[in-house]
Formats: C-alpha cells, sequence, structure tokens
C-alpha cells in the first residue's frame, strides 16, 4: 500500500527507544539541517525525543531566524514526524503539525515568499488531508475545509473532499455536520450512506467543474455512480480511462467497468474489462478474485479454479490500488513534491 | 450433499450394443442434513423420520446414512491487525486442536486473509505442514473476507470428498472487491458447506452460513475459540445423507428443497435446493 511511505519512518522512530534530549534550543537549527541536506530519518527520530516544551520554545525562537530554504525543511520535519507517530500518539500529531503551520506562516511573511508559500501549503494541505484520511476523517475534514477556506478554486481539494465523504460512505459514518451546514443543504430523511455519497458525488463535480479533465475525479464519480446505480457511471468510467495518465487510474477504470458489467449481468464484458485490468497489474490480487468469481457465474468452474491457483502461486506486491482507493491512501505526489522542496539548495 | 452445481448424476446407466448407444439417466439427488438439538447432534434417525419436498412435491426419501466419506477441509482464517497478541494465540491452538481432530483420510487446506489472501498451505493429508503453517502466522492488515472466502471455494478440489469451509473472523469486511451478493451467489453455486466462528456478529456470515446450509458460532470469548472449532467439525461429522429421486417435478431450473422431521425434535439446517 502507497501508506508504507510513511510507514517507513514509523518503523525508524519507534525503533529508536534511548531518550536524548537536546541540549538547547540551538540545536533545533542544526536537527532541520540535518533533514534538509536528507538525513531525515536521523532528523525525526531525534526530534521525537525531544520534550514538548523544548520543541514548542525552539519553533517559537528560530521561525524568525531560520532561511527560507530552512523553514521549508523544518515544517516537512515536523510534518514527517507527524505522519509516523499518527497511529500511536495522535494528540502529538495534532502539535507537530501546529509546529508546521506556524512555520509556514513564518515563511509567508517573508519578502518575496509568498508565492513559494502558497505553494508549499497548498501541497502540505493535500498531504496532510490524505494522512488524516487514512484513518482520522474528522481531522481530514477539519483540514480539507481550512484548505478550501485558503485555496475555494482548487479542484483536488474538492476532490479530496469527496473521496472523504466516499470513505464515510463506505463505513457508514455520518457526515460532519459543519460541513453540510456550510454548504448551505439541508440533509435529507434518505439512509446515510446515500446522502453521504450524493455529497460526494457533488464535490467531485465541483472539481470537475474547475478541471473537466481532472481522471481521478471522473474515476470516483463513476464509481459512486456505480453504487448508485446511475446510468452515467458507463460515460464517467469511460472519460476517466481516457483522460488517465498513469496506470493505476486506468487499472481502476477498467476494474470499475468490469464491476459496472458484473452488476448488469454482462458477464462476458465483466471478464473482458478484468483481464485488461490484471494486464495492467498482473501481481495485484484483486483481478483475479474478481474475474474467478466472474468465471464460477459464467459456468466455467476449471478457469476459475486456475485462476485462484494463479493467484495463490504469485509473488504479489503489496500495493493493489484498489486497496488504496477503498481504505484512502496518502497522497504520494504531494509529499515527493514536497520532500524535494525541502531538501532544495 | 449434492456435487457440483447441486445435482448429482449419481448412477449413468449406458448400455452400449455394438452400434447403437442407449443412454438411461437416472438421476439421485443428494441432500446432507444437519439436525440438532441444541447444541448437540441428534444421532439414530431413520428414512422414516424425514419428510421431504422438492418444489412442493413430497418425494420418497430412499436412504439416509451418516456420511462416512473422508473431508476436504479448508481453513479461512482472518489474520487481519486486530487478532494480534492473545487472540492469535488463542486462534493457532483452536486450529492445531482441529486438525488434529481429523481423520487420517481427511485433508486439510490453510487460506488465510487479512487484506491479502494467501493459500498457506494447500490441500494436504500432511497434519505437520498445517500445524506448522500455523504456528507461524502473524497479524497484520485489514480484513477482505468476501474475496477470501470466494478464493477458498474457487479453489476446492470438488472430487468425491466433501468440502467444508471453517471461516474464523473477529471482525468486518473492509476491503473485499466482490459484493455479499456475488459470493453468496458463488456459495449457492458449489456444493461446499460452511462453517463460521466469529467474535463480533456479522449479518454477512450470517447469510454465508445460511447459504452453504452450515452454521455460525459466536465466541464470547478467545478461549471459546478451540471448543467452536472442534464443534464444527463435530457437528460435519454427525450429518445425515439423504438421497432421492425427483418424482413429480419438471427437471430444469431451480428446486427448492425443504426437509423436516416427522417423529423427532431438533432443528435442521440443509441447502435450500439445487440446479438443474
Amino acid at each position: 500500500m502507497r501508506r508504507t511511505i510513511v510507514a517507513a519512518t514509523a518503523i525508524a522512530v519507534l525503533a529508536g527507544n534511548q531518550p536524548v534530549l537536546a541540549q538547547g534550543p540551538g540545536e533545533y537549527e542544526h536537527v532541520v539541517e540535518e533533514y534538509r541536506i536528507g538525513e531525515a530519518n536521523t532528523a525525526i527520530r531525534r526530534l521525537a525525543r525531544w520534550p514538548e516544551s523544548m520543541v514548542t520554545e525552539s519553533v517559537r525562537h528560530w521561525a524568525k531566524l531560520l532561511r527560507p530554504e530552512q523553514l521549508v525543511a523544518a515544517l516537512m520535519l515536523h510534518t514527517e514526524l507527524a505522519a509516523a507517530i499518527l497511529d500511536s500518539l495522535p494528540h502529538q500529531t495534532n502539535v507537530q503539525l501546529r509546529h508546521a503551520q506556524e512555520l509556514l506562516d513564518a515563511l509567508s511573511a517573508r519578502r518575496d515568499q509568498h508565492e513559494r508559500a502558497d505553494a508549499v501549503r497548498l501541497r502540505w494541505y493535500q498531504f496532510v488531508i490524505s494522512m488524516y484520511g487514512t484513518t482520522w476523517l474528522d481531522d481530514a475534514d477539519r483540514y480539507a475545509r481550512e484548505a478550501l477556506g485558503r485555496f475555494p478554486r482548487n479542484p483536488t481539494l474538492y476532490f479530496q473532499r469527496g473521496a472523504l465523504l466516499e470513505l464515510r460512505a463506505k463505513f457508514n459514518l455520518p457526515e460532519p455536520p459543519r460541513a453540510t451546514l456550510a454548504r448551505g443543504r439541508i440533509p435529507d430523511p434518505g439512509p446515510r450512506m446515500t446522502r453521504t455519497l450524493e455529497s460526494a458525488t457533488a464535490e467531485y463535480r465541483r472539481a470537475l467543474e474547475l478541471d473537466p479533465h481532472m481522471a481521478i475525479a471522473r474515476l470516483h464519480l463513476g464509481w459512486v455512480h456505480v453504487l448508485q446505480g446511475d446510468n452515467r457511471a458507463g460515460d464517467d468510467l469511460a472519460a476517466a480511462l481516457a483522460d488517465a495518465r498513469d496506470d493505476r487510474i486506468r487499472y481502476l477504470a477498467h476494474l470499475f467497468r468490469g464491476g459496472l458489467a458484473e452488476r448488469q449481468h454482462q458477464f462476458d464484458e465483466a471478464a473482458k474489462e478484468y483481464e485488461l485490468t490484471r494486464e495492467l497489474g498482473p501481481s495485484h490480487q484483486t483481478p483475479y478474485v474478481a474475474l474467478s468469481r466472474v468465471e464460477l457465474a459464467r459456468g466455467h468452474t476449471e478457469r476459475a479454479r486456475e485462476l485462484a491457483r494463479e493467484l495463490a502461486a504469485l509473488e504479489r506486491v503489496d500495493d493493489d490500488p484498489w486497496w488504496d482507493y477503498h481504505l484512502g491512501a496518502v497522497d504520494e505526489d504531494a509529499l515527493t513534491w514536497l520532500r524535494a522542496e525541502a531538501h532544495r539548495r | 450433499m449434492m456435487k457440483g452445481y447441486g445435482l448429482l448424476v449419481a448412477a449413468l446407466l449406458a448400455v452400449q450394443p455394438p452400434q447403437t448407444v442407449f443412454r438411461t439417466a437416472v438421476e439421485v439427488v443428494e441432500i446432507d442434513v444437519s439436525v440438532m438439538r441444541g447444541t448437540q447432534p441428534v444421532q439414530g434417525l431413520t428414512s422414516r423420520d424425514f419428510a421431504l419436498t422438492d418444489n412442493g412435491v413430497l418425494q420418497q426419501v430412499e436412504s439416509v446414512m451418516i456420511d462416512r466419506l473422508p473431508l476436504n477441509v479448508t481453513l479461512v482464517l482472518d489474520t487481519s491487525k486486530s487478532l494480534f497478541g492473545e487472540r492469535l494465540t488463542r486462534l493457532v491452538q483452536a486450529g492445531d486442536a482441529f486438525t488434529q481432530a481429523l481423520r487420517p483420510d481427511d485433508r486439510a487446506a490453510l487460506v488465510t486473509f487479512s487484506h491479502q489472501i494467501e493459500l498457506v498451505v494447500p490441500m494436504t493429508t500432511d497434519r505437520q505442514a498445517i500445524r506448522s503453517a500455523l504456528a507461524h502466522m502473524e497479524a497484520n492488515g485489514s480484513t477482505a473476507l468476501r474475496d477470501a472466502v470466494q478464493l477458498a471455494i474457487a479453489l476446492d478440489p470438488r472430487d468425491r470428498a466433501r468440502s467444508l469451509l471453517l471461516v474464523f473472523t473477529d471482525g468486518h469486511d473492509t476491503v473485499s472487491w466482490l459484493t455479499e451478493d456475488a459470493v453468496l451467489d458463488t456459495v449457492r453455486r458449489s456444493g461446499v458447506v460452511i462453517h463460521a466462528v466469529h467474535v463480533e456478529s456479522d449479518t454477512f456470515l450470517d447469510r454465508l452460513t445460511q447459504a452453504a446450509r452450515g452454521r455460525a458460532w459466536s465466541a464470547t470469548s478467545d478461549r471459546q475459540l478451540r471448543e467452536l472449532f472442534t464443534r464444527a467439525l463435530d457437528e460435519m461429522r454427525a450429518r445425515y445423507l439423504l438421497t432421492y429421486t425427483p418424482r413429480g417435478v419438471d427437471t430444469a431450473g431451480w428446486h427448492s428443497v425443504k426437509v423436516s422431521l416427522k417423529n423427532a425434535r431438533g432443528d435442521i439446517t440443509a441447502r435450500p435446493g439445487y440446479s438443474r
């Protein structure tokens, strides 16, 4: 799964069990530099052992003194530490993210740095929303609303809010009430999942109004339409496939087209789409499971068993796009961009 | 018990003179039936104790026997992260006890699932292979219960042995691709009996075991897993195999089968029907 990108850091943080306290706030700049030159895990591990008061004091002191490139490194240092302790210390995650925001504000206040600060802030929000979206949906939604307040015409943020709502619908969780009221909608009396999916489609449509060729938003809209039994699903998934720029989206588009055909009992068509999915992800589990089921439904028992055996024999990579879609995943593109910016010399 | 798609052509009498082939098919349907009184199997029943209808038409039950066929058991075990710790230890002990209780001609396979599904040990008579694999299980990840059941059914060898899936989960599905209805459709097409042991009540497991004429047991504590796994095996051993030749019903399509007791008390679990 894509969440492993930050999990590796989490292991690094938790593996260190010897408390190493800072000698004083002066050491903060040293840790930031360590992160900036590429010793990320060492720096994160070191900062993780500092007492909270020392971190707070250091951030306050150094926010005015660090160079702009150091500020970006510092805010990413706190952000990566937050990601690493998300499961084990959620309260501390919030504390670290607040420090990151203080440093962002400091960057934004610098002369000639406003544009850069905005670019960093947007990616930072995208990353933080996606990070919380894997575990803590309320926090993710809070950051999404905050981000949309600052970037009201950013399609990615609308897409992310839609994806959070889609996740809530899957797990039958209520919508965050303030989000509903902020858009002036009156909750429908219908089932919770139906309402939440409708809210998700509204966010996807908003994203697509701003960027009509946003394949990932079109893909999500198409799948929600499949779940809703909306006959626009086929067109949405075809458009997602046409606009897709990477194989993960193509993989999911074919998988979802297969799912749509299967729901319509068009098993031959479903098998064709699942085969295309398998071609794009031959080491992923889901197309084998889907194909095996469809072959059984077609009466091809031997073929179904053969696919199950093939799946059992696979050297699999723990990175099936369906899992990320279904459970939420870290925005790897935003994280990569932010890391590059933090290590820029 | 019914094989494949529910109908067993038990006797195909072929008369083959030198030039011409005449075939007479005599179709015998086999239904395996569990009869329980409380938690105990009811034993000693005969054909006179059962009433069976096929599409509403009363049938003559020709034979009733306690099934002595060997078992193909697939253990389908949840290894998601919620199993971490004491629960996993108890699950390993339960699986171990279950494996030891199998008869020499029984075979077993081990499928584990978190978000990933693994055929850890293919169908084998090698008990040690299963026990060793159980001891090496680790808890991690999400839960793809429905996909795991589908895979286990697809892998079932469908030979003359009776097939049993014993499913264990301590939670709910979080990441499967397949819908409940898709998996239930597969179950209805297969001849596999599915028993389930669970920790939290789960409507899918109830629907699953009902469709597969099995039973679901709820564990009130992790210590109970061993007892429930053994009970699942005992229940499978105590099943009756009813045979009859359908009379007075159309041959094609879905046949709804209802089994009840005439001269005894007990709760019956049987497959709801078959297709042909």
